[in-house]
């Protein structure tokens, strides 16, 4: 038969060629599936990969990790930076407080904080957030972050919020891969290099005090701040969450961190909670502090107060 | 007879545990106890370096509106105009002349000379009378305004910079006349630098391409 003949010399019939075309496009969609690993491939090395979680490097291999990471901020940033891994200092446990009668939004703790944590430079990202509200509420969910024009306005009274450092944190709660725990010291910290940016932390926040590294940060080289701190602010990868550390690298050297330095009035008050001598015990005994929204029972280590 | 040794075996062994047990919890009660003194007298111990203030006032000098042998405008002690005038106890800064035209007073009710020592123009006085030296003006504040006084000495007033670790490193404070104008101290309205902005995914990343 002519047709049979014609059918057979083709050589491809109907199915084998649906065939083709399946395995055609599933190779294709399996290339694409795979495409973001050689992008991560490219940022990541295997050094980074196989690294163990900061709770289980021992000192050498910390020393490692720290030349490793610094060595990269030179490639990536041009800066030379050199990144300390204090620890907690036996006997203190920080704590914060902050006058909301003598605070007058001005956001310069939230500027020094950026500049402080080698944020990224185009997000103009900060660990604060500073809210303003009419006098005779505390509406947190109607405080607007986004004022303009000269401060302190009359009818207003203005409530800086960054991570309240809780001593039962929901944060770490959710944390799957256990990548944020709570220090001796009370700062909840953060692997930068174990977290999995699944963000559930970010979703658990009541204090909305945690953030996301959408892109790998940009800061030029000559505003990259060489004092750094392995689990504060040495510059962060894209794809980790981020957040306040009390500046960690700056608090445990004895130091006051960034945002008390920058504010103008006095508001904040840092220091050792259980040193009875401090000032942050002088201001819990003695002025009448609260912390937000007590009833989560997230035991805050951040206190506000009024100065009437 | 095997019982009664066994039975006083046993009341011994048992005292034995018992009192052991008091000791441990005895030692362990008053060494936290110990331990305690010892963290305290520990803290004031180690504050070792100092809390400094800066930018408190010295004795001041007044511009004159002649220029000197350089060409710069001089300036001239209290004392060069007012060891020969009659002190005015005035309140109105309007009534001021000479170098003072112009000078903003709002503060509360206070005349000149409620601070100013008409007796000599290089120091201020207290309510009472007493001389004090420019350099301790904080003195002067607190008499009428103790609760901030007492914030202040106790560190919640005004912004300082340093360590709060004082075992570790010093501390700078602010003078009350770094924040707050002596003449009009009410703490002025500023600019809010910094504006927050959204934090979304920017355009070129690899999620946004398709």
């Amino acid at each position: 038969m002519p047709e049979d003949n014609t059918k057979t010399t083709s050589g491809i019939s109907r199915r084998t060629a649906l065939k083709g075309v399946g395995a055609t496009l599933g190779a294709a969609a399996f290339a694409k599936a795979i495409a973001p690993l050689t992008t991560w491939a490219k940022d990541q090395s295997v050094d980074e990969f196989l690294q163990n979680h900061y709770r289980e490097l021992t000192p050498d291999q910390m020393k490692e990790v720290i030349a490793r990471i610094e060595a990269e901020t030179k490639e990536d940033y041009g800066a030379d930076v050199t990144i300390k891994d204090s620890k907690a200092q036996a006997g203190v446990k920080f704590a914060y407080a902050l006058n909301l009668s003598i605070c007058v939004g001005c956001r310069k703790c939230a500027k020094a904080c950026h500049v402080e944590n080698n944020h990224d430079r185009a997000t103009s990202n900060s660990y604060i957030r500073v809210l303003e509200m009419k006098k005779g509420s505390l509406d947190m969910a109607h405080g607007r972050a986004d004022y303009s024009g000269p401060v302190p306005k009359s009818d207003s009274f203005y409530m800086p919020v960054q991570c309240q450092q809780c001593d039962a944190p929901p944060c770490v709660d959710v944390c799957p891969v256990e990548a944020t725990w709570k220090e001796k010291d009370g700062i909840v910290a953060v692997d930068y290099n174990w977290c999995i940016g699944c963000r559930y932390c970010e979703a658990a926040c009541p204090y909305h005090a945690r953030r996301f590294n959408w892109s790998k940060p940009e800061i030029p080289a000559e505003e990259v701040n060489p004092v750094q701190g392995y689990l504060s602010n040495r510059i962060r990868p894209q794809g980790v969450m981020e957040k306040c550390t009390f500046c960690m690298h700056r608090t445990r050297e004895g130091k006051m961190p960034a945002c008390l330095e920058a504010c103008p009035t006095g508001a904040r008050v840092f220091g050792n909670i259980l040193d009875p001598e401090s000032e942050i015990r002088w201001v819990l005994e003695n002025k009448r502090v609260f912390v937000l929204k007590e009833e989560l029972g997230t035991k805050p280590s951040f206190y506000y107060f009024f100065d009437e | 007879m095997k019982k009664p040794p066994l039975i006083g075996f046993f009341a011994a062994a048992i005292a034995i545990t018992a009192l052991a047990a008091a000791i441990w919890i005895f030692q362990n009660t008053f060494s936290d106890f110990d331990s305690q003194s010892e963290r305290e007298a520990a803290f004031q111990a180690e504050a070792h370096y100092g809390v400094e203030i800066m930018g408190a006032p010295t004795t001041p000098t007044v511009l004159t509106d002649a220029l000197d042998y350089h060409g710069r405008p001089a300036e001239i002690a209290c004392a060069t105009c007012h060891t020969t005038r009659t002190p005015a106890a005035t309140r109105q800064s309007e009534d001021l002349d000479a170098f003072h035209q112009g000078l903003i007073m709002q503060h509360g009710d206070l005349s000149c000379l409620s601070c100013h020592n008409s007796e000599n123009y290089d120091t201020l006085k207290l309510a009472d009378g007493t001389p004090v030296g420019f350099e301790d003006t904080m003195l002067l504040c607190a008499q009428c305004h103790g609760p901030q006084s007492r914030d202040y000495r106790n560190g919640s007033h005004g912004g300082m910079v340093g360590y709060w670790d004082l075992s570790r490193g010093p501390r700078q404070r602010n003078a009350c006349t770094v924040c707050h104008d002596v003449h009009a101290p009410a703490y002025p309205q500023l600019m809010p630098v910094f504006p927050p902005r959204d934090i979304i995914p920017p355009k070129d990343t690899v999620h946004s391409e398709h």
